[in-house]
């Protein structure tokens, strides 16, 4: 709002395709007074507002870079659609987790938490990765992004040079993760 | 480990790319291959952590952002219209605090020129920087006074101009009152003259309105009123003039210009040897005047003659030629031209004339 101001919608699809993270934060600060009042009026509270901004924002982000993807509403009605949709089923989990939880005293069994945990670690393992694999792999299998835009962004040759250092830097982060984790305990 | 195909192949499977023949083919052997099974799963799993951290980061990044410094406020329509107009207050006081020093300043100029008192700026002789009015006075003022240093050639000390428009005011007020007194003293005096004639005629005239009456003496004085009978001379030369120019033109019939010399020579001899019929035929009033300003002259207008300066005792005569009055005075001969204005005494230098005015 107050560093880039009003931008065409189309410009800002645009600079979403091309990796521009910037328009998180414009899509987050035109969109928030919006999302936030629909929370609160639907038994939300300001923290939960904030989260889930964020996954709208990062949605719309990954859904835009999608090879698919066609907009056919306001893009600030497809934020709200996609807002609206995480909220209720925030609101079903937390339902659900009632129930769960309540069940989970009677038989007081917790595997899917050392699931959750085993994930987490591989997460910290792809942070750890040095920088180029990291953004090469998170532009690939997150943003969506075209091997021709990560090409530009990361100053490779070309797509060809992308496709076969995507390939190293999986195997080298796999060696990894194979080298903490034995393979029964990622299935 | 898996090589670049398998990989690529599992790849495009989990993100759905993989289709047709090449997804059947695919999925017969995930049904039956328990390592690409394996291999699937973790590129599953490696994948969703990717995913997850990407997440995190792309949340991390917009938490730095949307940092407290730069927390977003929302603008309300109510909040934004308030915030324009005292957006527009704030302006106008800051215009009206920039313009209103400036109005100040004029009026205390202004005011100090007025205090200023001249005598400062004759001693000076300080060249005030503003041109207005006030100004423009004091200085038409100054060179006023310097001009009359420089005739006098003394220090003047020069007086304020209060007191001059004071002694200014006074002098008009004065002459206002005296105007006015004088006014009075006419309008008193029509109306005593008018008392003196009516009491004259009574034969008694008060000591005091014959006192008011010398005080007004502003008017041409009339001495004394005559009459002089007035000698009409009519020349007789009709006979002389025809015999002659009958045997004039009897005798010189060539040259028209010699008849012409000849027919003038004829007339001024006939005038001169002519017998002039004087016959008295009226008499003319003449009356004695003083004037005011020692003016010396004569007012003709037909039947009164008006003298102004001259002596009583000198004895005067009047003659009329042709409907023309002559005065005679001091062995001299005036022409006394008809007419109502004030005219000089125009002396008659034609010896012809004066040779006919004087026999």
């Amino acid at each position: 709002m107050f560093g880039i101001g009003k931008l065409a919608e189309h410009n800002v699809l645009e600079r979403i395709k091309q990796g521009d993270e910037q328009m998180l934060v414009h899509l987050y600060k035109e969109h928030h007074t919006m999302v936030k009042n629909f929370i609160l009026k639907n038994s939300g509270t300001v923290d939960a507002v904030d989260d889930i901004m964020q996954d709208s924002v990062i949605a719309v982000w990954k859904n835009v870079n999608k090879p698919n993807f066609l907009l056919q509403a306001k893009l600030s009605t497809y934020l709200m659609a996609i807002a609206k949709n995480l909220w209720f089923k925030e609101l079903k989990k937390k339902s659900r987790f009632k129930l769960v939880d309540e069940t989970n005293h009677l038989a007081g069994g917790s595997e899917e938490m050392n699931l959750n945990l085993d994930k987490a670690l591989i997460v910290q393992l792809v942070q750890d990765m040095d920088e180029t694999c990291r953004r090469l792999l998170s532009y690939f299998y997150f943003d969506g992004l075209s091997t021709k835009v990560i090409a530009e962004k990361l100053e490779f040759a070309n797509a060809n040079t992308v496709k076969s250092k995507k390939y190293q830097c999986f195997k080298k982060l796999q060696g990894t993760v194979l080298s903490k984790y034995s393979k029964e305990d990622l299935l | 480990m898996m090589d670049e195909n398998t990989y690529l192949l599992i790849n495009d499977y989990l993100d759905g790319s993989l289709k047709g023949r090449a997804l059947d083919k695919f999925k017969t052997e995930l049904k039956t291959d328990s390592v690409l099974q394996e291999a699937v799963a973790e590129q599953e799993a490696i994948i969703a952590a990717i995913q997850s951290a990407r997440e995190q980061e792309l949340k991390s990044y917009l938490n730095q952002n949307l940092s407290k410094k730069t927390k977003i406020f929302s603008f309300s329509p109510k909040l934004k219209i308030g915030l324009a107009t005292a957006a527009a207050i704030a302006l106008l006081v800051v215009v009206f605090t920039n313009i209103s020093p400036r109005f100040a300043d004029k009026d205390v100029t202004t005011s100090e020129d007025i205090k200023e008192s001249p005598s400062e700026d004759f001693n000076e002789n300080k060249v005030p920087a503003d041109s207005s009015s006030t100004k423009e006075g004091n200085s038409l003022a100054n060179k006023e006074t310097t001009e009359i240093d420089t005739q006098t050639l003394a220090v003047v000390t020069p007086q304020p101009q209060v007191t001059e428009d004071v002694t200014i005011l006074e002098n008009e007020e004065k002459f206002d009152s005296d105007l006015e007194d004088k006014i009075v003293e006419i309008l008193d005096t029509a109306v005593e003259k008018d008392l003196v004639e009516a009491n004259t005629t009574q034969g008694a005239k008060p000591k005091a309105l014959e006192k008011k009456e010398e005080e007004i003496v502003v008017s041409d004085k009339l001495l004394t009123s005559r009459f002089y009978t007035v000698s009409s001379i009519s020349p007789d030369f009709s006979e002389t003039i025809s015999t002659e120019t009958v045997s004039e033109i009897e005798v010189a019939t060539t040259s028209k210009r010699r008849d012409r010399k000849k027919k003038v020579k004829a007339a001024s001899e006939s005038l001169e040897n002519s017998s002039d019929k004087v016959t008295a035929s009226r008499n003319v009033n003449v009356e004695y005047w003083q004037s005011v300003v020692n003016y010396k002259g004569y007012k003709y207008d037909g039947a009164k003659v008006q003298l102004y300066g001259m002596e009583q005792s000198k004895p005067i005569s009047f003659k009329e030629l042709d409907d023309r009055l002559y005065l005679s005075l001091n062995g001299k001969q005036y022409f006394l031209e008809k007419n109502k204005k004030y005219n000089r005494m125009v002396e008659v230098t034609n010896s012809t004339l004066l040779k006919v005015l004087n026999d």
